[in-house]
């Protein structure tokens, strides 16, 4: 494809940043910021899709433009889209904070320079916790724990990267460290399990369900979606680089030992969850057992499956929060009785809960069996035992919800739902039942935009 | 004819039917009965002429509509996901069995004038949708893709319409289905049905199983399914998730034990043995065919677990009695529950009496359940005992212990609904109605034509079970 | 007429009929007396054209052929497993399906012909198991034989439906069609076992040197099994449980059915006859004491008994009893003779107890009898491979008990006895003994003429007769017919002997309290099944459903997921807690 296609210049490259920041900023001075938001966030997904096929190129040291980076770029930026159509927020600021979140996503998607992804990641988070929502004192509190915690993740990170950065004198990614010293091993571990609790690993997960209880309908996909997949992908390149064949030879281990816990961790929470948000947010977590887990055994084959599924769930996460937004309500139990008054609602709602889940027939299925057949193939076959239960466990929940759902007499009246956020729901969840359905074509993009994580090496 | 699209049309039939039954406005509510009973017994019709074309004595799968669902798998990357379907001895009884079941069983257990009957109607057919795509799949994630799109139309059928304990029951159900879906799905990703399958995959087939077909000790939920469900699901449950699941076990499990495997066999008789005791002591007439259904089913599973051509062909034939039997049994028992408003057994005796034609009809379907001469189970039983022999006399003992216990628990059934004083509150119960006489007839005789030829069903069964497995993947 | 015509013309007709008068049944055309009398006449009349053409194959066979084949093809076949549709009628199955027929036919005939006519449900059952008897007498495959065995248990049992409904006799039906399944298993389980030795289950191979030769192992252990099923399977003591279903039915020509079932077990043992030979030394004079110590048994209880149905059960027991020490003696002809008897006389008796009809084919059937099989028995235990100084005795006394039980039970009918003994006692007993010496004679100068000689057309040696063996039974078995008849309706004398104190009395209350066996088989097998059901059901309810589904499901997952959500840390001290947890992790991780 590159040979086909020329590579991008600067100007190309710098285009969608400078999208998005444009709309970041028309959006807090616009008096229609949802129209703004939306567009802005949509018109830089397409800039940087002009860049698909047309890498893998260094631009200036700093960014590093292939096809992993732009696929996850352009996916953070149109769930956030997504996010600002369900509706429920029409304070500019906090729309204009969801696009600052899209620019640090993007950032960190093609960031070269360690500084680069830390400051995208860093600029995702403020977003996403600047579109909390602040009225209620709880969620101000849960705000707040979103931002500490999140903040301490990403100090964490920061301190691992000045290790990484004095251990190996360079600011790539991907620096040679054959002769790497012991600053720079620890730096490079540290870095990779930060990084692991951003995607949502136990137990560096905290963050996750603070997060998802601040946040509006609105942002709640956004959180979702974009931090976890945000922080994949980084992690792939890492763990793709020599630094991490030469770090601490056990960060395999851990880190399938920690994927071994999320996938537990996750279920178990998931069977306990009494309201939506805590339902996605641990369904996150086993998605980050799910994708810690391929990673770690098979770092090769891993990757493709493990941003498949991180897809997969990022679109499952957005059909969720969009489903919320159309039944208004969070604790589950107000939703007894809704497949009565509302079929259509609830069989949709419960099918973007068991998209989150991974359940057949959804997007995630798929990208779940191809993590299964990783861990297989590595000869993890314990992790495998692990993550069967682990799909199992919250179907069960599932089961007892949709029960609920349809066989139980309503107790509530339910308003008209939105449009924005029907049409998001709508739109989401054909795309969730396309992929699940044949994900042939999804698993192939992936795949080809993980080539490069391989061939190459980023220097 | 390979590439022919007929399974492909087998299977839209119902799911296009059930669609259609869903998204019908209320203003048409009436059509929706004549529509899915059509859909019904035009699928039945389909498979009967896809069932005369199948050709006999050819083991390789026939009718093959295979596509290539992930690509990119296995440690080079070369490895392609499929989906196929296809006919071949495992699954012609069947997708005949399930193909002409329904229809029959719609016609007698369809709640007329129910404001819900939307939702039974496409529940009925989806079931009949996940049954033959099951039954159908020559890959083992695919089995589990359609085992769980059983789930949610049980969870709704037993849900809406079941007994006291309808919730449970519902949530049990489709629970089971779920866990058996996954596990064969992870199952066939990590090489269930070929020949080289590690312990892992076999495990999770096992499990897929045990869950779904259903076995001990993840049983109970078929026997709540059978006791607190409507109709329609008591009958599915006996007749049809059985069948399903030997079939399973049969395709992919058996042939990725490399041959044999004595736990497998230990654990199967242990479970048929435990579920015949539980229908000798049940108190309850469901729960009485239910568990034996469980039993025979475990017998089943024994023949595939020998990994012989006699063993295989013995298990499916001996599911295909079960199937009929369970059928014919599960109706016979709705009507005396229906009659009597219990299905506890302290409540009927000397039925024979007001009741003949029913008490015939229970005592052949018994018969037919415990693989007597002249049900296919007889041939198929006699089949699993030659392949059990080569293990050791010791286990052609227990089996037959196991269906004597069996024979024991059901004529002890038979003697309490049957036999014995009549009260006079029995002896005003009405025999079976015209249309319950049709089923009845259409069973039996589908009963004694197997079983008198059971040639006819070997002869296309045999081959395929003498055959190498056939692998799930395909490498470019 | 070829052979497969013949055959077919044998086996169809009973099994079509039962087809036929099965739907009249369902469909309820047949409702008023005369219709349901002319749809029943139909079953004699199905049984009477396969004898009459099972009299046409005798002819063909005292004509000339050994016997009458006949291949229907596979029946089905997978793996090494081929069970073939093959049937042949030789001299020994010939005359067993005489017998079979004459049964069933005489019951059909009864049943259709009384005032009130039987049921159609009932002829159609009938006629199943008169149809399912020929099948399993022809067939040449064990496992063709072995669904026969099983059509004519169902159909003896599906007849039930129509019997009054007293507990008493439900509990002794189910109780004998149970044992009787027992023995049916454990026949199964040797034919596994002989398939699994030899490679074949055709009954023909089992007398072949060349299938023997082919494989190492001896059938010993198969032959126990199958011998053993069969002992069950006949109520050969102490399993006379097995009859119970006819000790406890109503005095009504259909329990003489269950006689059907002793002709196609007994054909079994004929052809296992040469399987005993090759088996371990000790088990054919084994099968031949302990089934003449059960004959004596049963004969001795038959002959205490004062009800007629039970006595028919115990005849059956010892007949069939007397039969297998024939097989285990190596005398085909014996056995076939013997088995002949059990069934007609088994039949005859449980006919006796109906009407005037009934007892005159009784009495017809029951005469000589028991007295042709004794001395034939006597034969072959006297030149058989059992052959044995005490076991002769044992068995004139066996056959002489036995003949006093069934003339007491037919006299205690009509009053035979009563009349008889006030006329002149001597007199009777005088032309009785001349008559067993007639009936006890006749048999080896019909030997000794070629074409009717048994033994002769199966190629058995008879040996030389033994004329002090004949006379030592024909005084034997008259003094039990006199005896029989004498104390038929109660003797003072013998009743103060029998109730003395001491050997004889105790022996008495033994014999007629008979509960031994028969409590010992319900304590231990059937209550104990029904305990072992009643502990499953609480391993189901408590353990299975309690901890593995609701438990493990439900209490333990909700307990494991309520607490880790509590633990979570939620402070904001946790994330001082976090970092210093990476920080620690990442150093550990170098450090490994």
């Amino acid at each position: 494809m590159s040979a086909i296609l020329p590579t991008p210049s600067a100007l190309e490259c710098a285009l969608p940043f400078a999208v998005v920041a444009a709309t970041a900023i028309t959006t807090v001075l616009s008096r229609r910021p949802r129209i703004i938001a939306a567009t802005g966030l949509l018109a830089g997904a397409l800039a940087a899709w002009a860049l698909a096929g047309r890498g893998p190129v260094v631009v200036h040291g700093t960014w590093f433009v292939d096809d992993l980076g732009v696929l996850s770029g352009c996916v953070a930026l149109l769930a956030l889209a997504a996010s600002v159509v369900l509706g429920g927020c029409r304070a500019p600021a906090a729309l204009a904070s969801l696009v600052v979140a899209g620019l640090g996503a993007w950032t960190a998607s093609v960031a070269h320079d360690l500084l680069v992804l830390l400051g995208g990641l860093t600029i995702t988070h403020l977003g996403l916790v600047g579109a909390g929502h602040r009225a209620d004192r709880d969620r101000a509190l849960a705000a707040g724990r979103h931002a500490i915690l999140g903040a301490a993740l990403l100090a964490t990170a920061w301190v691992g990267a000045a290790f990484l950065i004095a251990g190996t004198g360079s600011t790539a990614i991907a620096a040679d460290v054959e002769q790497a010293t012991l600053w720079g091993r620890a730096g490079a571990t540290v870095i990779a399990l930060a990084l692991a609790g951003l995607v949502g690993a136990v137990p560096l997960h905290a963050w996750l369900g603070h997060g998802a209880r601040a946040a509006r309908p609105t942002a709640l996909g956004a959180t979702l979606a974009v931090m976890p997949l945000a922080a994949l992908v980084p992690l792939l390149r890492v763990l793709a680089s020599p630094t991490a064949h030469h770090a601490a030879p056990a960060l395999p281990t851990t880190l399938a030992a920690i994927a071994a816990l999320s996938l537990v961790f996750g279920a178990l929470i998931n069977v306990v969850a009494v309201s939506a948000r805590a339902w996605l947010a641990s369904a996150c977590v086993v998605h980050a057992g799910i994708a810690l887990g391929a990673l770690a055994i098979r770092p090769v084959g891993g990757a493709e499956a493990a941003t498949f599924h991180a897809i997969a769930f990022a679109t499952a996460a957005i059909a969720s929060a969009a489903m919320l937004r159309v039944v208004g309500r969070d604790p589950l139990a107000t939703l007894h009785g809704l497949g009565r008054a509302h079929p259509l609602r609830a069989t949709a709602l419960a099918f973007s809960f068991a998209a989150a889940i991974g359940a057949p027939g959804t997007a995630a299925f798929p990208a779940r069996l191809a993590v299964l057949r990783a861990l297989h193939d590595g000869g993890a076959g314990w992790l495998v035992a692990i993550a069967v239960l682990a799909t199992v466990v919250p179907l069960v929940g599932l089961v007892v919800l949709v029960r609920d759902l349809f066989l139980v007499p309503p107790s509530n009246q339910w308003d008209d739902p939105p449009a924005g956020a029907c049409w998001i729901a709508g739109i989401a969840l054909a795309l969730v039942a396309t992929i699940g359905f044949w994900p042939d074509a999804a698993f192939d993009t992936v795949r080809a935009a993980c080539r490069a994580l391989h061939a190459t090496a980023l220097r | 004819m390979i590439g022919a699209p007929l399974l492909i049309l087998l299977l839209a039939m119902p799911a296009i039917a059930a669609v259609v039954v869903a998204a019908l406005p209320a203003a048409h509510g009436a059509m929706r009965a004549p529509i899915a009973r059509a859909a019904a017994w035009a699928t039945a019709a389909w498979s009967a002429l896809i069932v005369l074309r199948f050709e006999a004595g050819v083991g390789a799968p026939q009718f093959v509509q295979s596509w290539g669902w992930l690509r990119g798998l296995g440690p080079d990357g070369d490895t392609v996901l499929t989906g196929r379907l296809g006919l071949d001895g495992f699954n012609v009884t069947a997708v005949a069995l399930i193909a002409w079941i329904t229809p029959l069983v719609l016609r007698r257990t369809a709640p007329d004038g129910d404001r819900r009957e939307r939702t039974f109607w496409a529940a009925a057919l989806a079931l009949e949708f996940a049954a033959l795509g099951a039954v159908l799949s020559l890959d083992a994630s695919l089995f589990g893709a359609f085992v769980a799109a059983s789930a949610f139309p049980l969870l709704l059928l037993v849900g809406i319409w079941g007994g006291r304990a309808k919730l449970d029951a519902a949530t049990q159900s489709a629970t089971h289905a779920l866990i058996g879906a996954i596990a064969f799905a992870a199952a066939g990703i990590v090489g269930l049905g070929t020949a080289g399958a590690g312990g892992l995959a076999i495990a999770l087939g096992v499990i897929g199983v045990v869950a779904f077909a259903p076995l001990p000790p993840l049983h109970r939920a078929f026997v709540h399914a059978a006791t607190q469900g409507p109709p329609h699901t008591a009958v599915w449950s006996t007749a049809i998730a059985p069948l399903v699941g030997v079939v399973g076990f049969t395709r992919f499990v058996a042939p990725s034990m490399a041959g044999s495997s004595t736990i497998v066999l230990a654990l199967a008789i242990g479970a048929a043995l435990y579920a015949a005791l539980l229908a000798l002591r049940a108190q309850e007439l469901h729960a009485l065919v239910a568990h034996a259904v469980i039993a025979e089913s475990a017998l089943a599973i024994v023949g595939a677990a020998t990994g012989s051509e006699a063993g295989r062909s013995g298990a499916i034939l001996l599911a295909t009695g079960i199937g009929l039997g369970g059928a014919g049994l599960a109706l016979v028992s709705l009507a005396l529950r229906q009659r009597r408003g219990s299905g506890e057994l302290a409540r009927f005796g000397g039925l024979a009496g007001p009741m003949p034609i029913a008490a015939f009809a229970f005592a052949a379907f018994a018969s037919a359940l415990v693989a007597l001469p002249g049900s296919p189970g007889f041939a198929g039983a006699w089949l699993i005992l030659d392949a059990v022999g080569d293990f050791g006399a010791t286990w052609v003992a227990l089996v037959v212990a196991v269906q004597a216990v069996l024979a024991a628990a059901l004529v002890t059934g038979f003697r309490a609904v049957m036999l014995g004083p009549c009260s006079s509150r029995n002896a005003k119960l009405v025999d079976l109605e015209r249309r319950d006489r049709a089923i009845v007839f259409v069973l039996l005789v589908a009963i004694a034509a197997l079983g008198l030829v059971p040639r006819t069903a070997v002869d296309r069964i045999a081959p395929s079970a003498g055959a190498a497995p056939v692998t799930t993947e395909v490498r470019r | 007429m070829p052979n497969a015509t013949s055959l077919l013309t044998i086996l169809m007709p009973p099994l079509a009929c039962a087809a036929v008068l099965a739907l009249i049944a369902a469909s309820g055309v047949a409702r008023s007396a005369a219709r349901r009398r002319m749809a029943t006449l139909l079953a004699p009349g199905a049984i009477l054209v396969s004898l009459a053409a099972t009299a046409r194959g005798l002819v063909d066979l005292v004509g000339g052929a050994a016997s009458l084949e006949a291949d229907f093809g596979p029946w089905f076949a997978a793996g090494s497993l081929t069970v073939r549709l093959d049937f042949v009628l030789d001299p020994v199955t010939a005359l067993l399906v005489v017998a079979a027929g004459v049964v069933g036919c005489a019951v059909a005939l009864h049943g259709a012909t009384r005032r009130e006519p039987t049921s159609i449900g009932a002829a159609a059952a009938i006629t199943a198991a008169t149809g399912g008897a020929f099948v399993a007498l022809l067939a040449a495959d064990a496992i063709v034989w072995l669904a026969g065995v099983q059509v004519v248990a169902v159909a003896g049992w599906v007849i039930a439906i129509d019997q009054p409904r007293g507990a008493a006799r439900a509990d002794g039906r189910f109780v004998g069609f149970v044992v009787g399944r027992i023995g049916d298993a454990a026949i199964a389980v040797g034919l596994v076992a002989l398939h699994v030795g030899l490679g074949t289950l055709q009954v023909a191979d089992w007398s072949r040197a060349a299938v023997f030769a082919a494989t190492p192992s001896s059938p010993t252990w198969p032959v126990i099994a199958i011998v053993g099923g069969l002992t069950i399977g006949l109520g050969v003591a102490p399993w006379g449980l097995r009859w119970n279903g006819l000790a406890t039915a109503p005095p009504r020509e259909r329990a003489a059915i269950v006689a059907l079932t002793i002709a196609p077990l007994l054909g079994l043992a004929i052809h296992v006859a040469p399987l005993l030979v090759r088996a371990a030394d000790w088990v054919a004079p084994t099968v031949a004491i302990a089934c003449t110590t059960s004959a004596l048994l049963a004969g001795t209880m038959l002959a205490v008994e004062r009800r007629a149905a039970q006595v028919c059960a115990h005849a059956a027991s010892a007949w069939s009893a007397l039969a297998l020490v024939a097989i285990a003696s190596g005398t085909t002809a014996a056995a076939t003779a013997i088995a002949m008897t059990a069934t007609l006389g088994t039949a005859a008796l449980a006919l006796a107890n109906t009407d005037r009809l009934a007892r005159a084919i009784a009495l017809v059937t029951l005469g000589g009898l028991p007295l042709t099989g004794g001395f034939l028995c006597i034969v072959g235990a006297a030149h058989g491979p059992t052959g044995h100084a005490v076991l002769p005795w044992l068995l004139v006394g066996a056959v002489a008990v036995i003949a006093a039980g069934c003339a007491r039970a037919i006299a205690r009918t009509r009053g035979i006895g009563r009349g008889a003994m006030r006329g002149g006692l001597p007199a009777v007993g005088l032309a009785l003994c001349a008559a067993a010496a007639g009936y006890v004679h006749t048999p080896p100068v019909l030997a000794g003429m070629r074409g009717f000689s048994l033994a002769a057309r199966i190629g058995e040696e008879t040996g030389t007769t033994g004329w002090r063996d004949l006379a030592v039974v024909a005084v034997a078995v008259g003094i039990g017919l006199v005896v029989g008849f004498a104390t038929a309706n109660g003797s003072p004398r013998l009743d103060r002997v029998l109730r003395r104190r001491g050997p004889i009395g105790r022996l008495h209350a033994l014999a007629t309290a008979r509960f031994y066996f028969d409590g010992l088989l319900h304590r231990v097998i059937r209550l104990r099944m029904r305990r072992l059901g009643g502990y499953a059901h609480i391993v189901d309810d408590f353990l299975v459903d309690g901890f593995v589904v609701r438990g493990l499901g439900g209490v333990l997952i909700r307990i494991t997921g309520e607490g880790l959500r509590i633990a979570q840390p939620a402070r904001v001290g946790a994330a001082i807690l976090l970092l210093a947890a990476a920080i620690a992790v990442g150093l550990l991780g170098v450090l490994w």
